[in-house]
């Protein structure tokens, strides 16, 4: 699945593997594309299979004339070396009826390289919010067991707000010792599946979601970005204005980011 | 006043989501394997490709035409000369599929590869079968199966409404239709027309062959032509015409004399087949 651009494929064993989900609101994607640019990452490879649709464009990363051509194409990898981070751009949806093989590839892959731990950054539908989740932080997160010790530590010390179990079956009596609590992720893509299957497999993964719903979700994207950037400390942050605050960070927009909601207006429209 | 019938005034419109629905995957094990797409080479090309050292068809530019307007402009500027189908890409069967290699038509709904008689390395694709987006990948991978692509340019012509076109420009004040270029990070020269700018993409079979160079590093270039109208007709596939003076088609084209005549029966044969009720 993974085809590397160098020369000699080169993705150091214990890196952590930054990773997007397709879901509401497409934040866990705006979120990598603001990590990625700030860092100034660079590709190292694709994820090329036929789990995903093709999309192509120029350089959604672009600074200048020279670097605007090069091509983009629909999965891509990329590499910091200076922050022992891998991060996996996924532009176009799954190809329907592919999800839980590319489920399978995408663990596999992580696996292979060895990577010390996986951050997928996802969204969830916010009209599916219980009463407890309306107020407050809409940032949550979630530790598969592997991680649970040291990342549950620093979660606790940040005061972060872990993903509330919810009843499996409503209203239907339970008896004793049957499981009855889950994860609910509803608009999270492949989120809960890949969670339920890195615990069974004992793979480090850690989920960061935001509650939201479509439309503007730039800021949603800055708010998962500064939540993950809370732990990785990947950018330096200045403190927040006001206690219990996100500190906020210094994000550069990459130039994809333009006319997100379709083209200008025709003037002659009035 | 009573409202008409059929008046759809306080109807429930749900917003369409980019989210993916967890539960639409079906559950393990019930999953039917997905269909793939087939290449048929000819009998000549069969025996090409036992006899060749390498089991390839030698190729030193491969022109990928997709869609009625990309394939009507091959068809007439460049296919006009005496040529002989290679193989067909077949994807998926339903009524209009064809898979033999006598319907010729250039309105039908074929995926055949051709080879110039006079330049037999040049291998032509025209692809006017609308490919299932579940079968592309294998598609793009059956095309290239077995075709020597070691030394060669890769072309790809298709089409899009310039609905589809983002740009800050109001689409009143630019001139349809119109082209747009990208290319792998191999292909070293530009191309005829401006890039596709940020934010536009492009996506389907155009760019499962693009992404297929562009991971496996071949030189290719992708010539865009967004239209304003969804029926075939002259001025879009003339908007093409700037790309016969690049690589890898400057060097294979030969002049048309009847271009225009060829370019009328065209669209009158594509046309007929535009009736809404038909």
């Amino acid at each position: 699945m993974f085809v590397s651009c160098e020369k000699e494929p080169n993705i150091p064993r214990g890196y952590t593997l930054l990773l997007p989900a397709v879901s509401v609101g497409n934040v866990g994607q705006l979120a990598v594309d603001l990590i990625v640019h700030t860092l100034g990452m660079e590709r190292i490879g694709y994820l090329h299979t036929d789990c995903l649709l093709p999309m192509v464009g120029n350089n959604p990363f672009a600074t200048s004339l020279e670097d605007a051509s090069q091509l983009a194409t629909g999965t891509e990898v990329y590499r910091s070396v200076e922050k022992n981070l891998v991060a996996v751009q996924q532009r176009a949806p799954l190809v329907r009826g592919k999800q839980s093989e590319f489920r399978r590839r995408l663990l596999e892959w992580a696996k292979q390289c060895g990577f010390s731990r996986v951050v997928l950054l996802t969204s969830s539908h916010a009209y599916e919010r219980i009463d407890t989740q309306m107020t407050g932080t809409q940032l949550r997160y979630l530790l598969s067991p592997e991680l649970e010790k040291d990342v549950g530590r620093v979660a606790g010390e940040l005061k972060w707000t872990q993903l509330e179990r919810r009843k499996l079956y409503p209203g239907v009596e339970h008896r004793e010792g049957e499981e009855h609590m889950g994860v609910f992720i509803p608009g999270g893509g492949i989120t809960r599946k890949f969670y339920q299957e890195c615990c069974e497999a004992d793979f480090p993964l850690a989920v960061l979601l935001t509650f939201c719903a479509e439309g503007d979700n730039i800021p949603d994207a800055f708010s998962l970005a500064n939540y993950v950037n809370q732990w990785l400390q990947l950018v330096p942050s200045r403190k927040a204005g006001s206690k219990g605050a996100t500190p906020q960070t210094e994000w550069k927009i990459p130039s994809s980011w333009t006319l997100l909601f379709g083209s200008a207006y025709p003037p002659d429209l009035y | 006043m009573a409202a008409p019938l059929g008046c759809g005034y306080g109807d429930l419109v749900l917003a369409s989501s980019r989210a993916v629905d967890d539960e639409e995957e079906e559950e393990e094990g019930s999953q039917t394997p997905s269909p793939s797409a087939v290449l048929r080479w000819s009998a000549q090309a069969k025996q090409e490709i036992s006899e060749s050292p390498n089991d390839c068809i030698e190729c030193s530019a491969l022109i990928v035409a997709i869609g009625p307007v990309a394939t009507g402009f091959i068809h007439t500027y460049l296919l006009h000369q005496e040529t002989e189908i290679l193989g067909m890409i077949g994807s998926g069967l339903s009524e209009d599929t064809c898979n033999t290699f006598e319907q010729t038509s250039p309105a039908d709904a074929t995926c055949f590869l051709h080879r110039l008689k006079s330049a037999p390395s040049v291998i032509f694709c025209q692809c006017n079968v609308d490919v299932p987006p579940e079968m592309m990948f294998s598609w793009t991978q059956q095309l290239f199966s077995c075709i020597n692509i070691r030394n060669t340019y890769v072309g790809i012509l298709a089409s899009a409404p310039v609905s589809e076109y983002r740009s800050s420009i109001s689409l009143s004040d630019v001139t349809v239709p119109f082209l747009r270029g990208l290319k792998t990070n191999q292909f070293h020269g530009k191309p005829v027309c401006p890039y596709l700018e940020q934010p536009n993409t492009a996506k389907g079979l155009p760019a499962s062959v693009l992404t297929h160079c562009q991971v496996y590093r071949v030189p290719a270039v992708l010539y865009m032509c967004y239209s304003d109208s969804i029926y075939v007709e002259i001025p879009a596939i003339k908007a093409f015409l700037p790309v016969l003076k690049g690589t890898p088609f400057r060097d294979i084209v030969q002049e048309n004399p009847n271009a225009d005549i060829s370019l009328r029966k065209l669209v009158e044969l594509r046309a007929r087949q535009n009736n809404l009720y038909t």
